[in-house]
């Protein structure tokens, strides 16, 4: 009898260190993963700010259009190793983004300013605020607000 | 098969849509990779990984250019093969060969 109970208790401080494990494990992801997003979304908002500044410039700038050529891809690149998110979901924001920034008036040759007002600058601004939104969706998805704070779930990371 | 790798046999940064826009445009990188080989029938592999960045104007003018200069987007989706790290890349170029539509 006291053989049992003492095999009952030990299981039970293992399942207790395996659960407190688990948990503590999780809530430090989390705020690692919190951590890495916020500061996509900075660079997200920097290359906004950015396509703005190079689209309503007087004249085309090549530095700043290589500038935003490359944070875009870095963005895209960075978003991508991080396994949160579900990359074949983002693939599309990914795209929208490139285009709404490089696909038009993005050449020397057909460079126009462009009002502040503008389509062009209107329409980056959703897709920005769109691909924030699908990255804080997808993050609550993983780590909602209530117990236990966390779901698996089987994700891809590409590098 | 042919195989093309952007970033080391054209440019780490392609750049500009037309030839006026700078030696690394899409145009250029049509005339001088693209159109030779499906002119011949050929399939030509195209790696797009390891540049720093692409705009779409270069990949619309690139790619998309095929479909305006007279080839069947479907030849040119079966000719021209995409390898990339990145799905958003070969999603936004098949769309710019589909959508394209021919010069007149």
């Amino acid at each position: 009898m006291a053989t049992a109970a003492a095999v009952i208790a030990l299981l039970l401080v293992i399942v207790g260190w395996f659960a407190t494990h688990v948990f503590s494990e999780m809530r430090e992801r989390r705020k690692e993963m919190r951590g890495q997003i916020d500061k996509l979304i900075v660079n997200l908002h920097k290359i906004e700010a950015d396509t703005r500044s190079f689209h309503s410039a007087p004249a085309f700038d090549s530095v700043k259009a290589n500038d935003l050529r490359v944070s875009l891809d870095r963005f895209e690149r960075t978003a991508s190793r991080m396994a949160v998110f579900n990359q074949d979901e983002l693939a599309r924001h990914y795209r929208l983004i490139r285009q709404g920034a490089t696909l038009q008036n993005f050449e020397p040759s057909t460079f126009t300013p462009q009002p502040l007002d503008a389509a062009l600058l209107m329409d980056f601004s959703d897709i920005s605020w769109d691909i924030e939104d699908a990255m804080e969706t997808q993050y609550a998805e993983q780590y909602p607000d209530s117990f236990p704070y966390f779901r698996f779930r089987k994700r891809t990371i590409r590098k | 098969m042919n195989h093309v790798k952007v970033a080391t046999d054209f440019s780490r940064y392609p750049a500009g849509r037309f030839l006026k826009d700078g030696p690394f445009s899409g145009e250029a990188f049509r005339n001088k990779f693209l159109e030779p080989k499906l002119l011949a029938g050929e399939v030509i592999l195209v790696d797009l990984d390891g540049t720093r960045g692409y705009g779409s104007s270069f990949l619309e003018e690139a790619f998309g250019g095929l479909v305006r200069h007279g080839y069947d987007a479907d030849r040119v989706l079966r000719l021209v093969q995409l390898q990339s790290k990145r799905e958003s890349l070969q999603q936004e170029i098949r769309g710019y060969i589909r959508d394209a539509t021919r010069d007149s």
